[in-house]
């Protein structure tokens, strides 16, 4: 896979005068828009989401950064007022699609929510219910080594490994996020969307999730909403600042965070507005 | 004369209000917003004052009043009629001179019974304008107190608040105290029966035949109080009522909550609404005239003997009754599932179906459970139903196309026609009821426990 080469010297680090593999686009937004009722929440957003990439939203609070993320998987479904127009493509498939089955598009792009979200089960039928629904697995042994190897991956297998039975509610809110990404990679999603993964949980549980966000990069394409520029600024290849339902500027990351174009995105990543 | 009084009482309160008030505006005026308590408390707390211990002072007169002059009355009479009189001849005296008082004559009454009876009207007619004085005293009095007490930094608000805490207080000790009473006689006459019938026959005797003669002319069995046969009969018709809502009320909060839209709901909600609310006696007949008779053609169809009062339509129409309390708790503790556990399911690409079975279902069975065990103790104790529908005759079989009876049919025959309350056929209804009781407050309380449980789970 040529993304996984061009990876290794990520965009951040690139020189200008090094040759730069393209890399190839996983979802691309065109003409997004969204309405909630009557009232329109975001305005014909064009956006693509490279492959093997982090990409962070970000911007002020109710510019409609979640209702995007949302829109890449369908989960504003589950919103009766809320309608979606334009076009989103997952991997050239619209994903808007008469046809298309839901249920398949969301268990190839992944979720994982602002607040860490666990299912009142044990930690091992948590992580085990995505690969359980979608026939991934057949016998136990396969099940387990599906929990296990998404425990490891997500860096909780270690903390967790002798209390799998135990309710995943009991753990603390950084182990629960932990847990719930390890639920969303369990049935191997090409796509894994974060809303805020970080903003519950202390600076040392950020900075686990964050060495695991730059590890997942490897086998997943993620995106990522937040509110700290930090943060955007050390897990991101691609950075969108959206305002007003808008998207305002695009591009990688270290030029947003260096050399914004617009003055609205310097007002912002400057904290005068937002 | 009493209802004017009342009236007066309020009329009064009514004008310590607006003498109250004109004083607060007063503080207003001059004071401004240094006036602790708004005008309307100060009205408040002289009406209050005015009114509440002029209405508790001429209840207790009205209590002690009766008796009061009694007791005068047959000081008065010649030693001759009280001297060995019984307190019951005492009585048939004093009634006989309240008749006479009242123009009720039925023999030529004794000279002393005439006087005695003048006496007591004139002693009443006396009472009645003391009681009149000592009202409006009391109020005047009252009001004087308050409106003394008004001044700009009075804590007339206050005041008021305590008055009212305090009538609270005297309502939920009223509650407490009907509660406390009603399971004290229903101790007290289950000790009773069980004076006369011993614990164990009643708990596990299997004959259960309580027509025995009340008066010594009357032609009955010896009577057998054992009382398994109707325990069985409440569980056949309970269990059938069971079978049939839990499946029905689940579901249907299920399709409510999940899948129907905003218009459908709309509409089920109400009609859910009315089901809770059609009176037990319209269920009642609606088993005996529509669904025994069809059940029983059916059972004939099939060629099953089927009894004309069969537990099933009993035990049917009564499951439809308690489908409300389940679908509607099933509804609470299903939406009571957090937002985010619906959510973090259906992004996994799960069907709406598997994150209600797996996800939402599980979640909320405690909830769900609740709901049956409150369902299941309002089945037992269902009476109007059973009563009209179910059979009466207390045979020991789990047939449900067989007639059973239940333990509220039974309390309901015990205790109708010629009774006698220090006979066991009287008494057996009440062990039946602490019976009843004990079960369904047991039943309330886990129920209870449990939802409030699993309440403190997501909170
Ligand atoms: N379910 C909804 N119904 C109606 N309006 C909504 C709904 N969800 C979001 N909105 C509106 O859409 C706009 C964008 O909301 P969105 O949640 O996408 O903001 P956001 O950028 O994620 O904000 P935050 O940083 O605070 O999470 C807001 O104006 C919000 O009020
Ligand atoms: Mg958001």
């Amino acid at each position: 896979m040529n993304a996984m080469t061009e990876n290794k010297g990520s965009t951040l680090v690139a020189k200008p005068d090094q040759v730069v593999i393209p890399p190839t686009v996983a979802m691309k937004g065109e003409d997004v828009s969204v309405f909630y009722g009557a009232k329109q929440a975001l305005f014909g957003v064009n956006l693509e989401i490279e492959r093997n990439r982090v990409t962070s939203l970000i911007g002020p609070s109710g510019c409609g950064k979640s209702t995007f993320l949302r829109s890449l998987n369908r989960m504003n479904d589950t919103i009766d007022i809320c309608r979606v127009t334009g076009r989103i493509t997952l991997d050239g498939e619209d994903i808007y699609d008469k046809n298309l089955d839901v249920v398949e598009l969301r268990a190839r792009v992944g979720m994982v929510f602002q607040k860490p979200n666990p299912f009142p089960k044990s930690i091992f039928e948590n992580v085990a219910y995505g690969p359980k629904i979608h026939g991934m697995v057949s016998t136990k042994a396969e099940t387990e080594e599906i929990v296990v190897s998404s425990l490891r991956k997500a860096g909780l297998f270690e903390e967790v490994k002798d209390r799998l039975n135990e309710p995943g509610t009991g753990l603390s809110g950084g182990q629960q996020q932990r847990l719930c990404i390890a639920r969303a990679i369990a049935t191997k999603p090409e796509v894994l969307l974060m809303d805020e993964p970080c903003s519950a949980l202390d600076p040392i549980a950020t900075a686990i999730i964050e060495e695991l966000i730059d590890e997942l990069r490897e086998n997943f394409t993620i995106v990522i909403v937040t509110h700290s520029m930090q943060q955007a600024a050390r897990v991101s290849q691609k950075t969108a600042f959206f305002h007003l339902g808008k998207l305002i500027e695009e591009g990688v990351t270290e030029d947003i965070f260096t050399n914004p174009v617009n003055k609205q995105t310097q007002d912002y990543i400057m904290g005068r507005i937002g | 004369m009493v209802g004017y009084l009342f009236l007066t009482i309020l009329v009064f309160s009514i004008a310590a209000f607006f003498v109250g008030r004109s004083a607060g505006n007063r503080f207003v005026a001059t004071n401004g917003v240094s006036t602790h308590s708004l005008p309307g408390y100060h009205g408040a707390f002289v009406a209050v004052w005015v009114g509440v211990p002029a209405l508790v002072l001429l209840l207790l007169w009205l209590m002690a009043q009766g008796s009061v002059i009694d007791n005068m009355l047959l000081s008065t009479l010649p030693a001759t009629l009280t001297e060995a009189a019984s307190a019951a001849d005492k009585n048939l005296l004093l009634s006989e001179i309240k008749n006479v008082a009242a123009g009720r004559i039925f023999a030529e009454p004794t000279p002393e019974i005439t006087a005695a009876a003048e006496t007591l009207l004139r002693w009443q007619q006396i009472a009645s304008w003391l009681m009149v004085v000592v009202v409006v005293a009391a109020m005047l009095l009252a009001m004087f107190f308050a409106y003394s007490r008004l001044a700009p930094r009075f804590r007339a608000r206050n005041g008021v608040e305590a008055f009212t805490s305090g009538i609270m207080i005297a309502c939920s000790i009223a509650a407490i105290l009907t509660t406390i009473g009603i399971i004290a006689s229903l101790i007290y006459e289950s000790i009773e029966f069980f004076k006369l019938v011993p614990v164990h026959e009643f708990l596990f005797g299997l004959r259960w035949e309580p027509q025995i003669a009340i008066r010594a002319d009357q032609v009955a069995g010896n009577g057998a109080f054992g009382a398994v046969p109707v325990f069985v009969g409440t569980i056949v018709i309970a269990t059938i009522a069971m079978l049939v809502a839990t499946p029905i009320g689940i579901f249907t909060a299920i399709y409510l909550t999940e899948y129907a839209s905003d218009r459908v709901r709309n509409i089920i909600k109400p009609i859910m609404e009315i089901l809770a609310g059609v009176p037990t006696v319209v269920y009642g007949f609606f088993a005996v005239l529509t669904v025994a008779p069809a059940i029983r053609g059916a059972g004939n169809l099939m060629g099953l003997a089927t009894s004309p009062n069969s537990a099933i339509a009993a035990g049917g129409v009564m499951g439809i009754m308690i489908i409300p309390f389940i679908s509607s708790l099933a509804d609470d503790a299903i939406r009571a599932v957090p937002r985010s556990m619906r959510d973090g399911s259906l992004a996994m690409g799960a069907t709406r179906a598997e994150t209600m079975t797996k996800v939402l279902l599980p979640a909320a069975l405690p909830g769900i459970m609740g709901g049956i065990l409150l369902a299941l103790s309002r089945a037992i104790g269902e009476t109007m139903i059973v009563v009209m529908a179910a059979g009466l005759i207390a045979t020991l079989n789990i047939n449900p196309l067989d007639s059973v009876t239940t333990v509220t049919v039974q309390i309901v025959t015990l205790l109708i026609g010629d009774t006698s309350f220090d006979n066991p056929k009287t008494l057996a209804a009440f062990a039946l009821g602490l019976v009843l009781f004990l079960v369904t407050l047991g039943l309330n309380v886990v129920a209870l426990t449990i939802v409030r449980k699993y309440r403190e789970q997501y909170d």
